[in-house]
Formats: structure tokens, C-alpha cells, sequence
């Protein structure tokens, strides 16, 4: 199995991150760096916390919900700070687009610099949560837990990872679009799918658990794309030609 | 409201889960691949060459195989590691040797059945070296032949109680899950091949340099020391043992009762012979031999009488021998009764002193000692069929346990440990030997009830020292005795020859980290017992003495140690230029 085995799992956990890389972000410099610059971000929340919580574990088996509840805070908070980065970013932007004569930021620029954050986010929890673990399946053996005897533990995590790239890649679509409209159940709508599939993921721990919380997971990322896929097409779809949301969103308020 | 409510509800589950959970967490990705590693430590089966081809196992290529673990009496129709019984070994090959689907096998170390079959060895050991014809003469009636066979997969002995019960855990549960996966697989990755293809035999393995030599270093001790630059001739009786041992599995060869226990019963007569005085005006010089190699093919004996003709030895006194003392297999023998054997060729008279000695020293030990079978076609298999090959008149016998057959069911087998010998006849052999020899160096000319035979005392404490040196494990090779004269390279002694790997041109003597633990220790002790009586100051060193008379005794990695005069050598396996000898 081995090499085999190892290059599959990776691939699951990321083979739609390269796509979307390959198809939507690789042809423009710029989102290129954006998904470096948010990986990096997302990397140090994921970091701050781990630093945290480290000195809590190993421990009792009710701190995993302690656990999750405030790394989701702790990354919403942060996706907040980073909203307010991208709009000092923005606004340099168009300073300098205003000198070399070029159109400014309109609203489907946000939009793709909001997937490639959301790309970049995903990435770093793929990284952080599932490279590691995926390592060991390179080698001729595999793993079960005694917890789950219909996947190994590699394909879980692959598959977990998967969903949560996902996830994260269009929370961040939604999100922008959210705090650009000032929309409260879009604001709401992110932080709850996410803590939503990071207490599911909890549902692993029982007996058999992986059958039901994987797919779970699963159904919230399906949820968030569909949510981000809806509001794109509103926003941009060929209806919205005649509201007029190619301009500029300068007008628009932000927080 | 009811959303609401059923969203709270979900909530409050999904907080619960925790609690709901059970079993043990990994800490850590190391941690995991702990959990999908478990490492089963075992003794191999290597592969061995000799002239005509190949011995033993190994992997069927050259890379490591694997395959999901079974046990002895699971449906065989897939590629499988089959653990096997100890006592169901020889029958299991014999079914299924050359089943495809056996990929590797586990031996389990059982309580060995003492019968037919505990005996990895040929029911008439190395019966092409007998200087009679008749080589059908059943001497090792337990023998399976095992060690002789050629196995295509790999084999390994389980030994520890911890192994065992994890290799039967994980093949029940293989088979309780059918063919399903996940399956627990087993991977040999010692591939115990030739590092060349095409090199089957000795010939063309030493040839392309595929393949280690068998060797070692056996240890020769003339009592009392010569001078070595002006030695002074006499007669010579040789006193001779073997110290190695070669059974299926290449690490687990005790080898206690044969031929350890002739080993330690000739040191122990060693011992009570050097508090006798005057040594030195007797008739004969004595020389004490112990070979190893012997259990491959008589590689010491060979090697020896090789350098004698060469004339190797004429420094110490030593051209040609008179007489012949070999102690065998002396560690369960009945009632204390010890069989002679000898050659119906042999030279009449001398032998006849032998044995006129033999029998005196018994009267005055408590023992008995027989003449061997008329019937038996010869001597049994020993280091004296090199001699007499060489020269079927020598004076020449060896002193056994048994008559007309081993009565040691474990003749070159794992089980041959300490358990298999006991003090008392030990210490009796040690005796017999003693006083037969002092007897045979004066030449006849000390009477039985002359109070330096009556002195002649073995230690029975130092043969219940060595039997738990050289065959236990804790202290093992660490025990007291063997701490005061050396430090041993390793805790537990494995008495196969093992292979040659210095250069034949340095003297071991120099160098002694190549001899091995055992032989190395055989070494000290005789150099040690017997040196001249000490003075007071001695040279301290750590591995040569200047004067050539002198020997370095009792270097330790504690301690110094001393020159003392001893006539003490370890020679070594030189390649001979007819045969090269690959096992």
C-alpha cells in the first residue's frame, strides 16, 4: 500500500484545493499571494491556540469541547481582524490603482480575494490537522481506531480535512459578502457552521461514530457552499447585471 | 420555538458526546505509528553454503516478504506466516515445506516433547568425517535433521512468553475476521541471502566475497609452561574438549551438555590439577586443547592437526602426540557411570594405559567406568575422528555419558541448557579426568593411594559457577568468575562458532575483543590456572607482555592485568587451501 495509500490520502484531503488553486487562483498573481499571506494568518490562530490548550492536555475528555468552542472564537475573532486588514488593504489598492490610471477594486475582485482567503484559511487547517497525521500511512501499514472499524484512521482524517477546506473556503466567501452588506444572519451564519462542524467532528469519538459524523461534517460544508453559492449567483448571476453591483462597493458601508 | 428547542437539544448532545466516548487517545503522531508497528523480536534460521550447496532459510529473493499471520491448523489457501508449535515444527515442514502460500514461519517455544525429533541434527552427526565405514549406525537416535534441510521462506523462534502470546493474538484475530481487512501482517526483513546472486556453494561464494567463513579461535594450554625459546621435549597427552555447539536456530545454541558440559569438566579438572606440586619433574607434558568449530566440521580439530604437521607448534615442546584424552558429553550421566570409547585400531599399549588410568581414578572416586559396546562400529562423533583419520594407531579415547548411543535427547537443540546436565556428574567427570591425567603424566609411576592423588579435589562450587555462567542469563557472562578474569562483550553466551570476520594475520592473542565470549574466557582461565605459581610483583597490562614467555591474564575493563608465565595461545581458522569450509 504505502506510497500508494499515502499519495490517495493526500490527495483526497487536498485534490479539489489544487483544483480550485489550479483553476481560480494560479492565473492571477495577486490571489496567489493572498492565499500565502491568509494561510499564514490562519496559522498563527491555529498556533496561538494550540500554544494555549497545550499546556491543558492530555486531560480529561470534556476539555476536547472546551477546546473547540473557544478555537472557533478565537478564529472567527480573527477573520474579523482580518476583514479590517483587507479593507486598509483595499484602500491602498485603489490609491495606487488611481495612479496607474487602473479601474479600482469592484465587488467581484472582493469576491475572488475572498476565495483565495478562504483557500488559504482551508489550507492551513488541512496542514495543521491532516498532513500529520496522513504521514504515517507512506509506510505498509495502516490504522483503525477501536472506535471506528469501517475507515482507517487516515481516510477520516483526509475526508475531515476535506470537508473543512471546504468549509473554510466559502465561509470566507460568505463572510465578506456578510460584513459587506451588513447581513446579520450571513454574520451569524458563518461562526455557527463553523462551531457546528467542529462539535460534530466530536461525534467520531463514539463507537462507530466516524459513520454518521463524517458525513455530518460533511452536510454543513455542503450547507456553507451551497449558502455562498446562492449568494454569488444573486450578487453576480446574470440578473443582477441591471442592479448594478459591478461598481465599486466603496459607497457600500463596512465595519 | 420548536427549532429552537431542537436546536438546543442537538447542543446539549452535542455537548455530552465527550463523556459518551470511550477509549484510549493518541497522543501523538510517534504514538500512532507505535500502535501500527509492533516489532517481534526472534531468533533466525540463517542461511548456511557448504560444498555442494545451500542449508537452513531465508527470504526467497532479495527483499523482505510479508503476509498475514495464522496459526498451525488454519485453512492455508492464501499467502501466510504460519506459527507453528515447537513440536509440531518438523511435521509442519514436512506437509507443507513446499506450500506457495507458506510465506514465513513463527516457531513457538513450547515445552519441547523429549522425543523423536528434539534434535535438529542428523541421526548420525557429520557421518562423513567417521574413520569406519559404517555410517548408518544410529548414534543420535532423536535427530530430526532439521539443521540440515533447505528451507525456501524464512524462519524465526519466538522465545519470549510476551511475543508468543502477541503472534497468537493477532493471528486469532485475523482469522476471526475472515479474509476481511484489516489484516495483521508479518514482514521478514532479513533476507539471508548471498549478497551475489549465482553463488550457492562455498566455492563461489568465498570466491565472489558473498558470504562469511565460519571460524573461530580455539585455545591451547600446555601444563606446566614451556620455555618458549628452548622448549623441552616430552611425550605428549593431549586432554581435549569442544566448546561449540550448532542447532536449527543460528543464536539459540547452549549446547550444555554437548559439548559444553566436556568443557567444563575438563576446566574444572584443570583447576584441581594446578594445586599439584611438582608438576614439573613429571614424565609427560600435558596439553589442554579446546576447540571450536567442531559441530561445522571439526574445523578446530582439523585446523589443528593441520599447524602440528606444519611444525606451528614446536615452540611449546609440541610435534607429536602420545596420548589422547577426549572429554565428551559428561553432564547426565547415570549413576555415575562414563563409557570409553576407542578405536578398534588404536595402538594397543598406550591406549590400554588410558584406560588402566581411567579405571583406578574411578575406584577411588566413587564412579564407574565401562569399556563402550564391541558392537558400536567405532568411536562416536568427536574431535578424536580428526586424529584418527590422521593416524589410525593414535592412543586415543573419549570418555562419554552414554554406551552405544546419545542418551542427551537434545543433541545440538535449543533445549540443551542448563537444566539438561547436573552437578553431580560434572563434578564426578572432573574428577576422573584429574586424576587420570595426573596419572598418565607421571606414568604410572605415582601410586593410587599416594596423597597427591588423594589431594586432587575439583571445586564444586567453581562447576556450579560455570554451568551458571555459561548457560543462565542473569548474571550470565556477568557473573563473578568470569568478571575476575575478563569483561564479557555480551550478558548471555551462544556457543556457535560464528563467523570469521578479522584478519587472519593478527594474532588473537593481541587483539582479544575478536574471540568470543566464551572461548575467550576458556582462554583466561587456563592461562590463568595454569601459569607458574605467582610472585609477588607482577607486570600489569592490558593486552601483551613483553616477555614471550608471558602471557596477559585477567585484563578486565576494571582492572589491569597481570603477566604471568603460561604457555596459553589461541590459534585461529586460517583458510586451508583444499577446503574452504562456508557453512
Amino acid at each position: 500500500m504505502g506510497l500508494v495509500a499515502g499519495f490517495g490520502y493526500f490527495l483526497i484531503a487536498l485534490g479539489p484545493a489544487l483544483t480550485i488553486f489550479g483553476s481560480s487562483v494560479a492565473p492571477k498573481p495577486f490571489l496567489i499571494l493572498t492565499v500565502l499571506a491568509s494561510a499564514l494568518v490562519w496559522l498563527a490562530s491555529l498556533n496561538i491556540a494550540a500554544i494555549v490548550w497545550r499546556a491543558f492536555l492530555p486531560g480529561p475528555s470534556w476539555v476536547f469541547l472546551l477546546i473547540l468552542t473557544t478555537s472557533v472564537a478565537l478564529q472567527e475573532a480573527f477573520r474579523l481582524l482580518y476583514w479590517h486588514l483587507y479593507l486598509k488593504i483595499e484602500k491602498y489598492l485603489n490609491v495606487l490603482a488611481t495612479k496607474l490610471s487602473k479601474p479600482q477594486c469592484n465587488y467581484l475582485d472582493r469576491l475572488e480575494i475572498a476565495l483565495a482567503s478562504g483557500v488559504g484559511h482551508g489550507l492551513a487547517h488541512a496542514v495543521f490537522f491532516g498532513l500529520s497525521i496522513i504521514a504515517p500511512a507512506f509506510g505498509p501499514a495502516t490504522y483503525y481506531t477501536s472506535s471506528c472499524k469501517q475507515m482507517p484512521l487516515f481516510l477520516v482524517s483526509a475526508l475531515s480535512s476535506l470537508a473543512f477546506f471546504l468549509l473554510h473556503t466559502f465561509s470566507m466567501v460568505i463572510a465578506f459578502n456578510a460584513y459587506t452588506y451588513d447581513n446579520i444572519s450571513q454574520k451569524l451564519f458563518v461562526p455557527i457552521m463553523h462551531l457546528g462542524a467542529a462539535l460534530l467532528t466530536l461525534v467520531n469519538l463514539l463507537p462507530n461514530g466516524c459513520t454518521a459524523g463524517v458525513p455530518l461534517v460533511f452536510l454543513c460544508t455542503a450547507l456553507t457552499m451551497a449558502y455562498g453559492g446562492k449568494i454569488v449567483w444573486h450578487n453576480l448571476g446574470p440578473h443582477s447585471l441591471h442592479h448594478g453591483y459591478l461598481h465599486s462597493p466603496q459607497s457600500g458601508s463596512s465595519l | 420555538m420548536a427549532a429552537i428547542a431542537r436546536a438546543w437539544g442537538l447542543l446539549l448532545l452535542l455537548l455530552l458526546l465527550p463523556w459518551l466516548a470511550h477509549g484510549s487517545s493518541i497522543k501523538s503522531v510517534p504514538e500512532l505509528e507505535s500502535r501500527m508497528y509492533a516489532s517481534l523480536a526472534g531468533f533466525p534460521c540463517v542461511r548456511w553454503l557448504n560444498l555442494t550447496g545451500e542449508l537452513g532459510c531465508a527470504n526467497p529473493g532479495h527483499g523482505a516478504v510479508s503476509a498475514p499471520i495464522l496459526r498451525m491448523g488454519d485453512a492455508l489457501d492464501s499467502p501466510a506466516t504460519v506459527l507453528v508449535p515447537a513440536e509440531s515444527f518438523e511435521e509442519f515442514v514436512d506437509r507443507f515445506g513446499d506450500d506457495k502460500n507458506v510465506v514465513g514461519v513463527l516457531v513457538e517455544n513450547g515445552s519441547q516433547a523429549p522425543g523423536f525429533g528434539a534434535s535438529d541434527d542428523a541421526r548420525f552427526p557429520q557421518a562423513e568425517f567417521a574413520p569406519y565405514e559404517n555410517q548408518s549406525w544410529v548414534w543420535n537416535p532423536f535427530g530430526s535433521g532439521m539443521m540440515h534441510r533447505r528451507l525456501n521462506f524464512p524462519v524465526f523462534f519466538l522465545s519470549s512468553p510476551e511475543n508468543i502470546e502477541l503472534a497468537r493474538r493477532l493471528a486469532s484475530q485475523n482469522v476471526e475476521k475472515g479474509s476481511k481487512r484489516p489484516a495483521n501482517v508479518v514482514e521478514f526483513n532479513d533476507v539471508m541471502q548471498t549478497t551475489k546472486t549465482g553463488t550457492p556453494t562455498t566455492e563461489s561464494c568465498l570466491g565472489e566475497l558473498s558470504c562469511l567463513p565460519l571460524g573461530g579461535y580455539s585455545v591451547m594450554s600446555t601444563f606446566p609452561p614451556v620455555n618458549v625459546s628452548h622448549p623441552t621435549v616430552k611425550p605428549v597427552v593431549l586432554a581435549m574438549a569442544s566448546v561449540d555447539s550448532a542447532t536449527f536456530f543460528r543464536d539459540v545454541a547452549p549446547g550444555a551438555d554437548s559439548p559444553m558440559s566436556g568443557v567444563i569438566a575438563l576446566l574444572a579438572a584443570v583447576d584441581a590439577l594446578s594445586h599439584v606440586p611438582d608438576f614439573d619433574s613429571f614424565l609427560k607434558r600435558l596439553v589442554f586443547l579446546v576447540f571450536t568449530g567442531e559441530a561445522r566440521g571439526y574445523l578446530g580439530s582439523r585446523q589443528f592437526l593441520a599447524q602440528l604437521k606444519k611444525g606451528a607448534f614446536a615452540d611449546y615442546g609440541l610435534t607429536s602426540i602420545h596420548q589422547i584424552l577426549e572429554v565428551g558429553s559428561v553432564g547426565q550421566a547415570s549413576e555415575a557411570t562414563f563409557f570409553v570409547h576407542k578405536q578398534a585400531t588404536a595402538a594397543a599399549v598406550d591406549t590400554q594405559q588410558i584406560i588402566d588410568a581411567l579405571y583406578l581414578s574411578a575406584s577411588s572416586t566413587d564412579s564407574t567406568v565401562k569399556l563402550a559396546n564391541e558392537d558400536n562400529p567405532g568411536i562416536p562423533p568427536s574431535s578424536l575422528m580428526t586424529f584418527v583419520h590422521n593416524d589410525p594407531t593414535v592412543a586415543g579415547v573419549v570418555i562419554e555419558e552414554f554406551d552405544t548411543a546419545f542418551t542427551n535427547k537434545y543433541y545440538n537443540s535449543v533445549d540443551d541448557n542448563s537444566s539438561n546436565v547436573n552437578l553431580p556428574s560434572l563434578v564426578v567427570a572432573a574428577s576422573l579426568v584429574a586424576r587420570s591425567l595426573v596419572l598418565l603424566a607421571s606414568d604410572n609411576n605415582l601410586r593410587f593411594d599416594s596423597p597427591i592423588f588423594e589431594s586432587i579435589q575439583v571445586n564444586m562450587s567453581l562447576v556450579e559457577e560455570m554451568v551458571n555462567c555459561f548457560f543462565g542469563t542473569s548474571p550470565g557472562m556477568r557473573c563473578s568468575l568470569v568478571e575476575s578474569l575478563m569483561t564479557a562483550s555480551h550478558d548471555v553466551a551462544n556457543h556457535y562458532v560464528g563467523v570469521f570476520q578479522a584478519d587472519p594475520s593478527v594474532s588473537p592473542n593481541s587483539m582479544p575483543e575478536v574471540i568470543d565470549d566464551t572461548t575467550r574466557f576458556v582462554w583466561n582461565f587456563l592461562a590463568d590456572r595454569t601459569a607458574l605459581p605467582r610472585e609477588d610483583l607482577h607486570e600489569k597490562c592490558t593486552l601483551v607482555c613483553k616477555n614471550p614467555d608471558e602471557v596477559c591474564v585477567g585484563a578486565t575493563q576494571s582492572q589491569l592485568g597481570q603477566c604471568r608465565v603460561s604457555s596459553t595461545r589461541a590459534y585461529d581458522w586460517t583458510v586451508v587451501a583444499v577446503e574452504h569450509l562456508c557453512y
